[in-house]
């Protein structure tokens, strides 16, 4: 979107003009939506979430400074309103044994041909708590201490979340590229066989708790 | 190490480049327009609702006062049934055929020579008038106020040597008592038969006569009367009675400006004596609040980027001690106001932040571990509206405001509620029919 047309945008929504908004909101419905998606268990979660991002968006576009570009402005408050989500059903949120996949094997995993949806589908499997902690770290690259901070948990148990979510994501990625679920994740493509003799340990045991049911 | 920062790059260099991005819906959007739409209605809502809070309790309150005031008016301007002065000293009640019979009689100065009772009336006029005006009974000092007006105005002071007097007499009839032309005869429009009014009458007649033994047999009915009222009254035994209420409300702190609707509901149990209605009970109540954060005190957390606002979930029991004061009660409806102390014991506390800059890093939300109790934190004004729908069974309207003594909760704010409790009330023991 060329920088003027988005000017005259955000000024029709500080008027509240509805057209407007409805422009706005369908020129960054996927930006947004690909935040929301990976901090939410599901699609529908997401545009609950999304919305909510809007409503703000909305409702205090005249705090957006000009000067400094919307689309990270917008990401952060999508980003905002997932956390708020995740607190809003933290009673939802269960903390999961990773008893049984605390000792695995290190990898490569960077040559991994998952694409995105294959990537999406395994955060979105991941346990809320697990979920926003690897986001704000890995993905969103805010610290342990600002993560403490924003989720009000200690800065051990952010770094306990996110080792979790990571031996949860090898696990997952190693179950995918096995050949016995090569048709797990449909998208992805040609995987190394490797990785997939490296996973058989731990695969079968990952399959039978139901997670990837 | 390296493997775990090769996850972190694996995904964040997956998901942060979609290759094709999520398609819009229109449902989504829909969805927001509602979101969009409803935010203004509520607004609306939360903004007209402690409008119509106090409009309703003020209604309330006139319509106590108003019901309240006309039997106050009333009872004062029974100007005292009527008296006869003959003597400063000696006060009695005419025979009971003269004084009761007569009750719709206007009043009436009446004497043998009636050049006396055309001047008789103008000097017992503003006698009468302070009666009425002071609602005091007719005293001996009054009387002879009264003696020393009527002299002076008598146009044939030959005639009304003998002390003058007041007296009840039948209606439309001469001076059958016999008593002399000196008697000033005045009637009371309304003579009640009610002992309590009764009671204060303090009539005299001219001299010892046939009548005196009858007029002391009428003052002793009179005081039986009386007696068996106030015997009546001091076996009233009080009425019990629970009543099961709820009640929308709204919250906010120094003001309702930015209130938000909360619930309550509960039990009370009350006792009721003539008038006073003592209840205690348990409340539940479902206390948010928004307020700007000049008004929340951090609970030792430094913000480093301060919010505009504090939306708080407060989860309180509450436990009310009032009295109230019945102002109306005819037939079926009862209208009482009243205060008093709640004390409130929080179940949940928790405060989400709201910050200028949507982007701001900070807290969104923090939730209290060991909220507080906050004992006699609260006073309680009330107004209420009851019909009783049987012997059993009434409904109540309760307008109420709650404000507080202290600061509540972890954050330390004024908190104050206003809300408008319906209620269903049980008598235990069902003293009076309706």
């Amino acid at each position: 979107m060329v920088e003027e047309d988005l000017h005259q945008l955000i000024q029709g929504c500080i008027k509240q003009d509805r057209k407007c908004q409805k422009m706005l909101y369908k020129a960054f419905y996927g930006f947004s939506m690909a935040i929301c998606l990976r901090y939410a268990s599901d699609r529908d979660e997401a545009a609950g979430v999304l919305n909510q991002g809007f409503f703000k968006v909305f409702t205090k576009i005249e705090t957006f400074d000009a000067d400094r570009p919307f689309k990270a402005w917008l990401g952060r408050i999508m980003t905002n309103v997932s956390i708020d989500h995740y607190r809003a059903n933290l009673k939802m949120a269960y903390s999961d044994d990773l008893e049984t996949a605390e000792h695995l094997d290190d990898g490569t995993y960077t040559d991994s041909n998952l694409n995105y949806n294959d990537l999406l589908t395994m955060v979105q499997k991941l346990p809320q708590a697990y979920r926003t902690v690897f986001n704000l770290f890995a993905i969103d690259g805010y610290s342990h201490e600002e993560i403490s901070d924003m989720l009000n948990i200690n800065i051990g148990t952010s770094k306990s979340n996110l080792f979790k979510a990571r031996q949860k994501l090898k696990q997952m990625i190693l179950t995918a590229d096995s050949p016995a679920n090569d048709k797990k994740y449909g998208s992805g493509t040609d995987y190394a066989p490797v990785v997939a003799i490296n996973a058989s340990p731990v695969g079968p045991v990952y399959y039978s708790n139901g997670i990837r049911e | 190490m390296k493997n775990e920062q090769d996850i972190d790059k694996l995904f964040r260099r997956g998901l942060t480049d979609p290759v094709n991005e999520t398609g819009f819906r229109e449902d989504d959007w829909d969805n927001l327009e509602q979101l969009l739409d409803g935010n203004k209605k509520r607004r609306g809502m939360v903004y007209w609702l402690p409008v119509i809070s106090s409009v309703a309790a003020m209604l309330l309150l006139l319509l106590g006062w108003w019901l309240f005031k006309p039997q106050q008016t009333n009872s004062g301007q029974k100007p005292t049934q009527m008296a006869v002065v003959t003597h400063p000293k000696q006060i009695q009640k005419p025979d009971t055929a003269s004084g009761l019979t007569n009750s719709t009689a206007p009043a009436k100065v009446i004497a043998p020579n009636t050049d006396i009772a055309q001047t008789t009336v103008k000097a017992i006029k503003p006698i009468h008038n302070t009666i009425a005006i002071n609602k005091q009974d007719v005293y001996a000092d009054n009387l002879v106020n009264k003696r020393k007006v009527s002299t002076k105005n008598k146009t044939n002071p030959g005639e009304v040597t003998a002390p003058s007097s007041i007296t009840t007499m039948p209606n439309n009839q001469p001076d059958i008592n016999g008593t002399g032309a000196d008697q000033l005869v005045a009637f009371n429009t309304d003579i009640s038969i009610d002992a309590s009014t009764a009671s204060r009458q303090y009539i005299s007649t001219v001299s010892p006569s046939t009548h005196e033994i009858e007029n002391n047999d009428y003052a002793k009915i009179l005081a039986a009367k009386r007696n068996k009222i106030i015997t009546t009254s001091s076996i009233a035994h009080p009425q019990f009675a629970l009543t099961v209420m709820g009640a929308p409300e709204i919250n906010g702190v120094n003001s309702f400006a930015s209130g938000k609707t909360g619930t309550s509901a509960g039990l009370l149990f009350s006792v009721n004596m003539h008038k006073i209605t003592i209840s205690t009970g348990i409340g539940y109540a479902k206390k948010p609040y928004n307020t700007s954060f000049e008004n929340y005190h951090s609970t030792g957390y430094t913000f480093k980027t301060y919010p505009i606002n504090v939306l708080a979930d407060c989860r309180a029991i509450d436990i009310p001690l009032n009295i109230d004061y019945q102002v109306f009660n005819k037939h079926q409806n009862k209208i009482s106001v009243g205060t008093g102390v709640s004390s409130y014991l929080m179940m949940h506390e928790s405060y989400n932040y709201d910050y200028a800059d949507p982007t701001a890093r900070g807290p969104r939300s923090y939730t209290i571990a060991s909220p507080g109790r906050y004992l006699f934190g609260i006073l309680n004004l009330e107004a209420t509206y009851q019909r009783q729908l049987n012997s059993k069974v009434g409904v109540t309207v309760q307008p109420y405001l709650k404000l507080p003594l202290t600061n509540i909760g972890a954050s330390q704010v004024k908190l104050q509620s206003a809300g408008v409790a319906l209620g269903l009330s049980w008598n235990i023991n069902s003293l009076t029919k309706p």
